[in-house]
């Protein structure tokens, strides 16, 4: 996954500011620069040319008062050589540091420059006649044989700019006459345009203080923001990252893989806590080596993980899998001298993007690890689109959706005696459909296809609705059957905690009983939701106690108001002193916790008469009553 | 390989300090005139660049110097007058007959003059490369 989808949009928005930003402040100040170099520039040129204009107008008189021969005359005559050094002199502008005029001379180390005139008074830079020059640059022999005036920017620190203007005679350049500008005409300048230097040099700086700043300031948000998204203890990215990451990728690009890790409640009762966190520690660890830098590794829950495969096939979605099972087979993992034995179950949804949202499409990945793990753990199972038969069950929506519009989705109630009174004080609401032939459909054959679907969740609304009407006519109590997994859709739980807040009254007798057909590692999260129910009035039982899932954890957790004891444990009690034996336990314990017992599928008398001894406050059953569309006094 | 050498030195001289430069010069001749690696200098008069410079020789005694570097004959010990004598100063040059050169800053540019005559007369066998500033 790139860089870009892990911060999103902002990220780009902000770098885009930046770039943007730093680009212009460098164009800005070069532009400047530029300018500033234009500027020296024509100041540069302006001021040479006017010098060498006056120099030659200078030559060019000299020559024609000295019939074309004034370097010979000159040289010979010191009245003559005082009188044009005067002349220069008069030529001398505060820019100009030294004005001479140099012979070209021959000798036997070829030509030689010797001081003709020399404008300057100070005696220690005065040249004297036909003192030697040495001129250091290669101008005057440039001039010599070219006969063109040369420029050049001078190396010296007292000097700005060396000019050069031949002094031609007959076609020969017999002498030259050097201007050399002060560098305090370039100080000048300088100092005029110093201020606007000064400006852009602190505007260039403020910018890159600020942009210096910015980028701090990003760098240390962005640091702080992926801290937030890493898990401290997996150092993968924790479930805060998911739905930043969900917002800023196009699912149809991922395969989502729910990994779990096997029986880590009895590693974390073994070994405790210590030795849990490092067992999670190596297992993201070993999945995130096994992985690409694209792929995005989420701590989901407890010891659940989520995994976004990017652009893989299914077959390259299962190898990855395969290979993440395979790298804790026969691979135990050692943590403080203990060597533990792990492994992964691991659901596969290879198609993320045919489910109403991502959160269903993770519930399906969901649904395949726990698959997975009936199936015997240490294995990953896959959504199969067409196994799944979309057709069928698309007809069967379909058939739901027409059964509500006709009202054949119907509740009927069975009644729950109390023990001691032997008079109905309660019913079980039971969810039914009438096909078109009336037959009585029973919820598990129909509510399969619909769950993560809206109707599922209309459903719910229905059956609370129609309990809150029956309770107008009835003063016996109400319960509805829920899966526990319906209290983690946040639109189930929040039409009962609607309803039933604007149903206070009547919400008092009611009670949600909460079968777990999956495994719950969130107690708290799950403490909480339950809570918000039992906060308007509504009591919570749990059903099917003492099988499959339901176990003493949840009691020791939950705040539970009701327990119903499983059928299969009353069923033949009077047969198993084992089943009695829990039965008995199970009703004790209750009653120390304060907790009401419910013991259902009562079917028999020898049953009945076995749980009145017993004192189980509650009694339902066959033999006391079965289902109805009506209630029992109706 | 000498001229190579006084090739660089004069180029260097555009780059290097002043006084870099006239330590280069004045060492450089002075080797020529000697035949000495470590030449003596006597310095007369206020001599820039020479004076109180870590790079040379000096010694109080004009007998013991190999070359004189001074920037006026103004009361010139007789003991250093038949020495080889280097001047500061293109005036005191010309004053002076037995004055082998001058070296000398003008219009900040330095300045290099042999006395090709006083040269030769001092039996001084100055490196090929020097012989383009001798007059």
């Amino acid at each position: 996954m790139s860089v870009f989808n892990k911060f999103g949009k902002p990220f780009l928005a902000i770098l885009f500011f930046l770039s943007f930003m730093t680009a212009g402040s460098i164009y800005l100040y070069k532009e400047y620069k530029k300018t500033n170099v234009k500027i020296h520039s024509i100041i540069h040129k302006d001021l040479v040319r006017k010098k060498i204009t006056l120099i030659k107008n200078f030559i060019s008189q000299m020559e024609k008062e000295l019939d074309n021969n004034a370097s010979k005359q000159l040289k010979s005559s010191l009245s003559l050589r005082s009188l044009y050094e005067n002349r220069l002199r008069a030529l001398l502008t505060s820019e100009i540091k030294f004005l001479y005029v140099l012979s070209y001379n021959k000798s036997s180390h070829g030509t030689q420059l010797d001081y003709l005139l020399d404008t300057a008074l100070d005696e220690e830079e005065r040249g004297l006649f036909n003192q030697p020059f040495e001129p250091q640059t290669n101008s005057w022999e440039y001039v010599y044989h070219n006969q063109k005036e040369s420029v050049q920017q001078q190396l010296f620190d007292t000097l700005w700019i060396s000019m050069v203007i031949p002094i031609i005679e007959n076609g020969e350049v017999v002498a030259a006459i050097g201007i050399d500008l002060d560098n305090e005409e370039q100080t000048h300048i300088d100092e005029v345009l110093e201020p606007l230097d000064k400006l852009y040099f602190y505007i260039s700086i403020f910018m890159v203080l600020m942009l210096l700043s910015v980028y701090i300031q990003v760098a240390i948000y962005y640091r702080t923001r992926k801290h937030s998204f890493i898990d401290p203890l997996t150092k993968v990215f924790n479930r805060q990252y998911l739905s930043n990451f969900l917002k800023n990728i196009d699912i149809k690009d991922y395969q989502i893989l729910m990994i779990d890790i096997d029986h880590f409640k009895n590693v974390n009762d073994t070994y405790g806590h210590d030795i849990g966190d490092i067992i999670l520690n190596t297992v993201s660890s070993r999945i995130a080596s096994l992985i690409r830098e694209k792929d995005s590794l989420i701590r989901y829950g407890g010891e659940e993980f989520v995994l976004f495969l990017y652009k893989q096939s299914l077959p390259q979605a299962k190898n990855v899998a395969e290979r993440i099972l395979n790298v804790f087979r026969d691979n135990p993992i050692r943590a403080k001298q203990n060597s533990i034995d792990l492994t992964l179950s691991i659901g596969i949804n290879p198609y993320p993007s045919h489910f109403r949202d991502v959160q269903e499409a993770i519930k399906i990945s969901d649904e395949q690890l726990y698959l997975a793990k009936s199936n015997g753990r240490n294995r990953m199972e896959s959504y199969d689109l067409m196994e799944d038969n979309h057709a069928h069950k698309t007809q069967y929506i379909n058939d739901i959706k027409m059964a509500i519009e006709e009202s054949r989705i119907r509740c009927m109630y069975q009644p729950i005696y109390n023990t001691k009174s032997k008079l109905i004080e309660k019913y079980e609401v039971l969810i039914r459909m009438i096909d078109n032939d009336n037959n009585i459909i029973l919820p598990n054959d129909f509510l399969p296809y619909i769950s993560h679907t809206q109707i599922y969740t209309d459903l719910t609304k229905f059956v609370i609705e129609s309990s809150l009407e029956k309770l107008k006519e009835t003063d016996a109590e109400l319960s509805i059957n829920l899966e526990l997994q319906d209290l983690f859709n946040s639109d189930i739980l929040e039409i009962i905690i609607d309803i039933l807040s604007h149903n206070k009254t009547h919400a008092k007798r009611l009670t949600f009983e909460i079968l777990e057909t999956q495994e719950v590692s969130n107690l708290d999260l799950l403490k909480e939701k339950i809570n918000k129910i039992r906060q308007t009035g509504a009591k919570i039982a749990l059903d099917d106690f003492g099988s499959g899932y339901a176990n003493f954890t949840y009691l020791l957790h939950l705040d539970i108001d009701i327990l119903k004891i499983d059928g299969t444990l009353i069923r033949d009690i009077h047969k198993n002193s084992n089943a009695k034996s829990i039965v008995e336990t199970i009703n004790i314990f209750a009653q120390k916790m304060n907790i009401k017992t419910v013991a259902e599928q009562i079917e028999t008398k020898e049953e009945y008469e076995l749980i009145e001894n017993i004192g189980i406050d509650y009694m339902q059953g066959y033999y006391l009553g079965r289902p109805s569309f009506k209630l029992v006094n109706e | 390989m000498k001229v190579l050498f006084l090739a660089i030195l004069l180029i260097s001289t555009v780059f290097a300090s002043d006084k870099d430069i006239a330590t280069k010069i004045y060492l450089s001749l002075a080797m020529d005139v000697s035949e000495k690696k470590d030449p003596i200098f006597y310095l007369y008069g206020h001599i820039k660049y020479l004076e109180n410079n870590s790079g040379i020789h000096t010694t109080h005694n004009c007998n013991k110097a190999d070359l004189i570097i001074l920037n006026t004959l103004e009361k010139l010990p007789k003991e250093c007058q038949n020495k080889p004598l280097f001047t500061t100063k293109y005036r005191t040059y010309l004053k002076h007959e037995n004055i082998i050169g001058a070296f000398f800053w003008q219009k900040g540019r330095p300045n290099i003059v042999f006395r090709k005559s006083s040269i030769e007369k001092n039996n001084i066998h100055l490196e090929s490369s020097f012989s383009k500033y001798t007059r």
